[in-house]
């Protein structure tokens, strides 16, 4: 019986390779072949409740950066969480910019804003715009705080700055109420150090699971009003939403992902004390 | 505190202008003697690096005031363009080094040399769809049938968004496989702390998902022991036990990030490039 036992320390990858790609993989194919799985209830946290309600906050004479430092890497996390902050921002109507220190963040963000903006009524360059990727780093964040139009002199599509009729009244940070960052890197200090501590600039940020723990000091601060961790913030926050996007449907596959995690260190620990009680008694 | 400069022949004239300044500079520099040399790169460093201190360490009362004035404030746009200006630099030395790399692998025949051409053939192509998308999208493209994309903006759709960000999506995708294959081999229970590790694991990976919170949801929401469910356990152990470490943590770094950034500032940094004389 220990010797059946001491075998589950030494499951070969290749079995946990193929359970992983079993258990993520078929609820997410599951949809598009015509298979309808259940959709799990979300429990929104106090961190995920604050950003929403900062989100609702926002007066509506400002507007709301959205700041999207992901790349496709991190999509599967960011990418859900910044089309719900979208949703939300349609929703209030709050004017937003898009921005992203990386390459390809504001161009799905764009994607996310053209796609819901059909449903919302919102047009570009009256309700939202995109700066598109932006180099220079805190250097530019400075310069952008005291002045928009100095540090971004065109749009993503190469119109300047000073024609897109929502940028007429938006000069500096003290037009800005909310900076929404998405990311999974650890960009947030650039952010807390230009907009937060010399502007008073509220800031929230959707991150992804692997960097969330670092992430909490600054929520006890209150130099982050908010915070979505990974695709189950995202989750909460459609939740929040009463919408049922990307992050609660892949609530499932990430369940079957953590239980299956679960499942195989309870069983390489069964293997381990199983094949020490073989040693003993052989 | 430079306006821009609207003139196409102006902008060329400054850009040959500093281009010939450069290599003024950096002959004078490469025929220094190599303890000048050094005294000029110390002095140099000290220079730019002095900026920072003066516009936002020294605590007259207006450092952290939003549109403060100061006498070095006019100063943050054009150092900021510098610092684009240098971190160009900086991604065409990477290019550069790549180049160097590969084009040696390919030239002796090293071991996978035929990835190293798939580097070079994936770069050219990238580059010059880019630039053409950019500068010429309707080359050879001829009349383009409204709701259709000429050639080359076509390309850079297939290569960009077909190839760069499925192919950088599906790397970082293979990181639940190896996750799970590293947590089923390294997480044994061997002491008591592996075991507080353990439990700690276990109750934040289960308040991070719905069949976590759904196991314990049917303890009601006003009753004493609510704090047993795993969401609430959960969060409990992020904000207080989680917390206080990654602070202490965060502490450590950014003294040492201040100590590292006062020993480049003042070239007191030895080892690797710093000492030596080129």
């Amino acid at each position: 019986m220990f010797v059946i036992f001491a075998r589950f320390q030494q499951v070969d990858r290749r079995i946990i390779y193929m359970l992983v790609w079993l258990l993520i993989g078929f609820p997410i194919i599951a949809p598009y072949i015509g298979i309808n799985l259940p959709i799990l209830p979300m429990y929104p946290t106090r961190a995920a409740r604050s950003f929403f309600e900062t989100v609702e906050s926002v007066p509506n004479d400002k507007v709301v950066l959205v700041a999207c430092d992901f790349d496709p890497g991190t999509l599967g996390e960011n990418g859900p969480q910044c089309r719900a902050v979208i949703e939300h921002l349609m929703r209030c109507r709050k004017k937003f910019i898009i921005m992203g220190l990386d390459q390809v963040g504001p161009t799905i963000a764009q994607a996310y804003a053209e796609e819901l903006g059909k449903k919302y009524g919102y047009r570009y360059g009256i309700d939202f715009c995109n700066f598109g990727w932006i180099t220079g780093g805190q250097m530019f964040l400075e310069r952008m705080c005291r002045d928009i139009h100095a540090a971004v002199r065109q749009d993503k599509m190469g119109t300047p700055i000073n024609e897109i009729p929502m940028m007429r009244n938006v000069r500096s940070a003290k037009d800005i109420g909310l900076v929404a960052e998405f990311t999974g890197a650890g960009l947030l200090p650039l952010y807390i150090a230009t907009f937060h501590a010399q502007f008073g600039v509220k800031l929230a940020q959707g991150c992804t699971g692997i960097i969330g723990p670092e992430q909490f000091p600054y929520l006890d601060t209150g130099q982050l009003s908010g915070l979505l961790v990974g695709l189950k913030g995202a989750a909460e926050y459609e939740e929040m939403l009463k919408i049922a996007s990307g992050g609660k449907r892949a609530m499932l596959p990430q369940s079957a992902g953590h239980l299956l995690i679960i499942i195989l260190v309870a069983l390489g620990n069964l293997g381990m004390w199983a094949a020490k009680r073989v040693g003993r008694e052989g | 505190m430079f306006p821009p400069v609207e003139s196409m022949a102006l902008n060329i004239a400054l850009m040959a202008i500093a281009v010939c300044v450069s290599v003024i500079l950096l002959t004078i520099m490469h025929n220094m003697t190599p303890s000048l040399r050094m005294k000029v790169i110390v002095f140099v460093t000290f220079i730019a690096g002095l900026y920072y201190p003066l516009e936002f360490f020294i605590p007259d009362g207006t450092a952290l005031t939003p549109f403060r004035n100061r006498f070095l404030t006019p100063w943050l746009n054009p150092l900021g363009d510098a610092v684009g200006v240098m971190a160009a630099f900086t991604v065409g030395l990477g290019i550069m080094n790549l180049c160097i790399v590969h084009a040696r692998n390919i030239a002796q025949k090293r071991e996978g040399w035929g990835n190293s051409i798939a580097f070079f053939v994936s770069m050219v192509l990238m580059f010059v769809v880019t630039m053409v998308n950019r500068y010429a999208p309707t080359l050879f493209s001829g009349d383009v049938p409204e709701g259709r994309m000429g050639l080359f903006p076509a390309a850079f759709k297939v290569l960009f968004e077909g190839a760069y960000t499925a192919l950088n999506a599906t790397v970082f995708s293979l990181l639940a496989f190896f996750i799970t294959s590293a947590a089923y081999r390294a997480f044994r229970i061997r002491t008591a702390e592996a075991a507080l590790l353990m439990a700690g694991a276990l109750i934040v990976m289960l308040g991070q998902v719905p069949v976590g919170m759904w196991l314990t949801h049917w303890i009601p929401d006003d009753s004493v022991f609510r704090f047993l469910r795993f969401e609430v356990l959960s969060e409990w152990l992020l904000s207080n036990i989680n917390m206080p470490a990654q602070r202490g943590i965060l502490f450590g770094v950014w003294v040492g990030a201040l100590a590292m950034a006062l020993r480049i500032w003042l070239s007191l940094e030895r080892g690797g490039y710093f000492g030596r004389q080129f």
